[in-house]
């Protein structure tokens, strides 16, 4: 702890020393990138070493470190930075999808797939149908609703609800990482927020044409914007497989550096990807996906290769999070985002409680199971993004509510989460069975 | 393995994290004016994301151990066997036909650039491991001091006489006398350029050199190998005097010091960052934690330099020499990780110093001429002083300085490192483009003729002994990247201990 707050003052200096050289908003070009780089990366592993020893998840630390260190507090990383490090960003994406998907063997999850299903089912339907009703019954009060009739007023809610609605398979798969789990409730947990996943982006993008549709955003028909989404969501899955393929075929056939091969796949999924409106999310999943199921290539192996380089990932990852978290956004929405968010929270563990019953999960596994389903952070921030872009005239005002919730339970998820995992007793596991063999 | 597999993963998402950056493009650039028949913006991004990943990939293959054993079977340097393609694929995506790399885009892949220099600061600091250097023959340091003093010399001068030469005021009417030409074309930059070209002057290629001076002996070819490494430092040491006394952002810089404190900066730049990455290191629980924590360190310090417009291959050589002499048991392992990384990305370096290079001025060739005789002159000299105070394991001068005139990779380095520092300041004025040719095409050209030389004498020994395991950092050197490669040792002879390893 001690040496942990040493490094941390050292690299805090140093980077205020950097700053100090030049005026405060002139930055060099590209200079500016790596020292970012570089503070992010030293500073979260540091922060999130100490807020460890106060058993508190690791990524909380590296959230607060890009917090503090970010605009809205202490400014270190500017917000230019803050831009250009969103992009190391789509990269972390594309790896932590590879790993969620290598993670996913259809035939071991069999048992668990009646879990799975009726779990994500269920929350998603409960969170979206209290989250919106909340939303539309808190509708009066809040100023960008407040002048709209009442089919106006359920389209936003409906959509706002949309976005509260999804989870992270990101947190989740960080947690499971930091925390070394392994077991059932491991397994049933990713396997329900990468379906609720693949579920919130279909709903959205109903939602989406609905609203087009009510409030005249110059967008396409319903159909037009069924076909994207079909064009969107089965081309990401189709071009997933063919990367599988892609690196099923290197590794069988020059199997050297694959892991940098692997960063080189998820870079250009991550860019290219974008550029052809795919998800690179869904297309590292379906690779993940594809490798694992359908190849005799070990999904397992390729985690391995990939896992050992997920602290410097998500270390920047989640501090980046943290850097684009705005304090002044928050305060000025504190009291709806905090209660959008316990709204939100009871909606999840009802959903989550009924969903498991129907599942049949095992009673010891009912308490943990829930808790896994409260984070948000990456897609939630992104569908808040499109909300505010597509709706000029209550966008902003809808997207800072979201912001303002996605920010407690970016921070709040982690902690309920990693907790229950250690007193399941899954926390650790991983280690043991590596060690076992 | 899987650790290994990690750190590479560690430096790749780093790089690629900075070309991610590129493809963005900078959002308070304005937008220029379009030129006709542009390419729509998505179709132009792309091509930057297809093209950029096409060398990634090309970068991975040309790392591949059989492209390493080509290389030592003809005892070439990493230029020449696989850094050429990469320094033609920069040029020609830099092509606007092309438009792959853009101004922006170079510009924006600036960090990558740092962070690759920085890594090969890191390997030429790396070499100075005291205890390593204490088994060195005696009088090499007089062999090292003639192979980097004379050749820099030699260069400097004759490079300076030809830049002042080429200096564009010349042709201006109604100037001033030529006494006030010469002096301000001197002072202007061609003392600056000069001395640049003079830093590329010194370093030598150790593949190269331990192929001809293999012919004299396998107790030559360990010295002369062990010299090639510490001409290295020559370089690093003369741009970091360049980057004191010419300050490139005087303007803009909160901090206005004089230029010996800049000196005492850059030394304590170096040193900081050296002694934190080494509690970073200590500090790490496991080998990815570590390599996470050196990633940190090592684009801290590369943002660092760049923001203070130092080079960072002089603060990260420090950095590297101060590392490499503290006590830690993990020494061996973290070399080889460097050493690991340091081909690819060298080669993604090469790429980018490509795109840097414009090898259409005329001028560029002519300065390469003048450097490459001047500094070959400047090594055979070197070598018959050397012969004179150095020990008696030498070769004779001819032999000597054959082997010491293929130049370094690291040149190549200090050439970028330079011109990315003086570019901004300069703007696009001045013999920066022509100097990157100098280096480049003088690489190219000495490498060839050397090697022809070396042919026609019979000196160049073709004969390796590939099943031998590599030494990282140590005689013999491992068989990665510019990291130099390793004379034969007669069958059976125990390989050299790890020195570093016994203070852990």
């Amino acid at each position: 702890m001690i040496r942990e707050t040493f490094l941390l003052t050292i690299v805090v200096m140093l980077i205020a020393a950097a700053r100090s050289f030049l005026p405060d908003e002139t930055s060099l070009v590209g200079s500016g990138a790596a020292l970012a780089f570089g503070f992010v990366l030293l500073a979260a592993l540091q922060t999130g070493t100490i807020v460890s020893t106060a058993k508190l998840p690791r990524l909380t630390g590296y959230l607060l470190c890009g917090f503090i260190a970010g605009p809205s507090v202490l400014n270190f990383v500017t917000e230019r930075m803050v831009g250009d490090l969103k992009l190391v960003n789509n990269v972390a994406i594309g790896l932590i999808a590879l790993s969620a998907g290598g993670e996913l063997n259809i035939k071991r999850l069999r048992p668990r797939l009646r879990a799975i299903l009726s779990i994500g089912g269920v929350c998603i339907v409960t969170a979206l149908v209290v989250i919106s009703g909340a939303v539309f019954a808190l509708s009066r009060f809040l100023p960008f609703m407040a002048d709209m009739d009442a089919y106006h007023r359920i389209i936003v809610s409906l959509t706002m609800g949309t976005v509260l609605a999804a989870l992270s398979p990101t947190v989740t798969l960080a947690l499971i990482n930091e925390t070394g789990s392994a077991g059932p409730i491991s397994e049933t947990v990713l396997g329900v927020v990468v379906l609720a996943d693949l579920a919130i982006i279909f709903t959205f993008a109903a939602v989406n044409a609905l609203a087009n549709a009510a409030f005249a955003a110059g967008g396409e028909s319903i159909g037009g914007v069924a076909r994207e989404l079909m064009i969107h969501i089965f081309g990401s899955l189709a071009m997933g497989a063919v990367l599988g393929i892609i690196i099923a075929l290197y590794m069988k056939k020059l199997n050297a550096r694959i892991a940098l091969f692997i960063f080189g796949i998820c870079f250009l999924s991550a860019e290219a990807g974008v550029r052809l409106h795919l998800d690179p999310l869904l297309m590292c999943l379906s690779a993940g996906l594809f490798l694992e199921n359908l190849t005799d290539i070990e999904g397992g192996k390729l985690i391995h290769d990939i896992e050992a380089a997920s602290m410097p990932v998500f270390a920047v990852f989640f501090a980046v999070a943290g850097a684009g978290l705005h304090w002044d956004i928050f305060r000025s929405v504190a009291v709806i985002a905090i209660g959008l968010s316990v709204i939100r929270a009871v909606a999840l563990l009802l959903g989550a409680r009924f969903g498991m019953a129907i599942g049949q999960v095992p009673a010891e596994q009912r308490r943990t199971i829930p808790y896994g389903l409260l984070s948000q952070s990456g897609i939630a921030i992104g569908l808040s993004v499109l909300v505010e872009k597509h709706f000029p005239g209550w966008g902003k005002g809808a997207s800072t509510c979201l912001f303002g919730a996605v920010m407690v339970n970016e921070m709040v998820g982690p902690v309920l989460f990693r907790n229950a995992l250690v007193k399941s007793g899954e926390a650790g596991r991983k280690e043991a069975v590596a060690g076992g063999h | 393995m899987s650790v290994r597999r990690a750190q590479t993963v560690g430096v790749a998402l780093a790089v690629l994290s900075f070309a991610s950056r590129a493809m963005a493009g900078d959002p308070e650039t304005p937008v220029s004016a379009a030129p006709l028949a542009a390419p729509s913006p998505q179709t132009g991004l792309l091509r930057v994301v297809l093209g950029l990943a096409a060398a990634f990939i090309l970068a991975i293959v040309a790392a591949h151990p059989l492209v390493r054993r080509v290389e030592r079977r003809l005892g070439l340097t990493v230029l020449l066997s696989s850094g050429l393609p990469f320094l033609a694929m920069g040029f020609v995506f830099r092509l606007p036909s092309v438009g792959v790399l853009t101004d922006d885009v170079v510009s924006d892949l600036r960090p990558a650039l740092e962070f690759g220099l920085g890594w090969l600061g890191f390997v030429v600091g790396m070499h100075f491991d005291v205890r390593e250097l204490d088994t060195l023959a005696p009088k090499t340091g007089n062999v090292v001091v003639a192979e980097s003093v004379i050749p820099f010399v030699a260069a400097a001068v004759a490079c300076a006489l030809v830049l002042i030469g080429l200096d564009p005021a010349w042709g201006t009417t109604g100037g001033p006398s030529f006494h006030e030409q010469l002096y301000l074309s001197f002072h202007r930059s061609s003392l600056r350029d000069a001395l640049a070209l003079g830093a590329c002057a010194a370093p030598a290629a150790p593949v190269a050199a331990a192929a001809i001076a293999r012919s004299s002996g396998n107790a030559a070819a360990q010295l002369i190998h062990r010299v090639t490494l510490l001409n290295d430092v020559a370089g690093v040491v003369v741009i970091g005097l360049i980057c004191a006394y010419f300050r490139p952002t005087d303007v803009l810089s909160a901090w206005k010091l004089p230029h010996i404190a800049w000196i005492f900066v850059t030394l304590g730049l170096g040193g900081v960052l050296g002694i934190l990455t080494y509690i970073l290191i200590r500090s790490a629980r496991s080998q990815p934690e570590e390599m996470a924590l050196l990633l940190g360190a090592i684009a801290l310090s590369a943002g660092m330099s760049g923001y203070l417009a130092i080079s960072p291959l002089v603060t990260f050589a420090i950095a590297g020499a101060l590392l490499t002499n503290l006590p830690h048991k993990g020494m061996r392992a973290l070399k080889e990780t460097i050493a690991t990384v340091e081909r690819p990305l060298y080669l993604i370096f090469l790429l980018v110093a490509g795109a840097l290079w414009d090898p259409r001025a005329w001028q560029g060739w002519v300065l390469a001429l003048v450097f490459v005789l001047s500094r070959v002159g400047g090594k055979l000299m070197g070598a018959h002083l050397a012969k004179r105070v150095g020990p008696e394991d030498l070769p004779d001068p001819d032999t000597l300085g054959l082997a010491l005139s293929a130049q370094s990779p690291i040149a190549i380095a200090t050439i970028v490192s330079y011109v990315t520092i003086y570019k901004s300041a300069d703007g696009s004025s001045g013999a920066l483009p022509w100097l990157m040719t100098t280096c480049i095409g003088g690489a190219v050209l000495t490498e060839i003729v050397v090697q022809l030389i070396a042919r026609a004498r019979g000196g160049l020994s073709l004969e390796r002994d590939m099943s031998r395991p590599s030494m990282v950092f140590s005689a013999p050197p491992p068989a990665v990247g510019i990291v130099p490669e390793t004379p034969s040792l007669p069958p059976g002879a125990p390989l050299p201990r790890f020195p570093s390893d016994d203070h852990s």
